[in-house]
């Protein structure tokens, strides 16, 4: 893995079009701003991560169940 | 064509309504063309069925029938990736859906309100939209009993054109 230090104000760049710049730093926050081209989904780990869990609980489907209900 | 699906059998259908997901469903990526397949006697459900992949499917549902007021912002990625090109299009040409999730042990029903199914009928082209801004929960859960005025308008309905009946 690549570790980078860089400074408020400055960016990383991800293959041709993917930047990454370093907004603000407060505490142990870190505020960036992420310029993506269209197409190229982003998201905050954690959210994606639940999101993945549930549809993999969702696709876990006993018809019966949904049977009761009708 | 026709697929074999582990827990509904044989499908047949039309290739023209395969809806294509191109960056698949997140946990399920590597699959990226679904059907909807609805059944009568499950009127407020559609199952979205891979056609790639027997054991993968999903239950949806209209999200408006348990939440009036859902209503969200959409990113300008998802727009251009979903081809909207007014508001107009949203409940028309793009039709919003949930992911239903059933628990066995508690029995009980969620919404995934928080990522909802968007499928443009008219490109055929899908996407779970992951919504930054609202605070709708990924597990809404909603009590079945209560259906009241549900039974009017079939989920079906609205999809004529895509939809496989089995």
């Amino acid at each position: 893995m690549l570790v980078l230090t860089r400074k408020v104000g400055e960016s990383i760049i991800i293959g041709d079009n993917i930047k990454i710049k370093i907004v603000n730093i407060k505490k142990n926050q870190v505020r960036v701003a992420i310029d993506a081209p269209k197409g190229i989904s982003v998201h905050r780990e954690e959210i994606y991560l639940k999101i993945k869990n549930e549809n993999i609980n969702a696709s876990k489907i006993d018809l019966k169940m949904l049977e009761e209900v009708g | 064509m026709k697929f074999i699906s582990s827990r509904l059998g044989e499908i047949e259908y039309d290739p023209n309504k395969v809806i294509y997901f191109p960056l698949g469903i997140p946990g399920f990526d590597k699959f990226k063309r679904y059907i909807l397949l609805s059944k009568e006697n499950f009127p407020y459900f559609l199952f979205l069925h891979s056609v790639e992949n027997k054991d993968l499917m999903f239950i949806l549902t209209d999200p408006f029938i348990f939440v009036k007021d859902y209503s969200f912002k959409l990113s300008d990625d998802d727009i251009y990736f979903l081809e909207i090109k007014n508001k107009f299009d949203i409940g028309k040409n793009i039709l919003i859906f949930s992911i239903v999730t059933i628990r066995e042990k508690i029995k009980n029903f969620s919404l995934n309100l928080k990522a909802p199914i968007l499928i443009n009928i008219e490109k055929k082209i899908g996407k779970q939209v992951i919504l930054y801004n609202d605070n709708y929960p990924i597990r809404f859960h909603f009590d079945f009993s209560d259906k009241s005025e549900k039974v009017n308008n079939p989920i079906f309905n609205k999809i004529t054109n895509l939809n496989t009946s089995f």
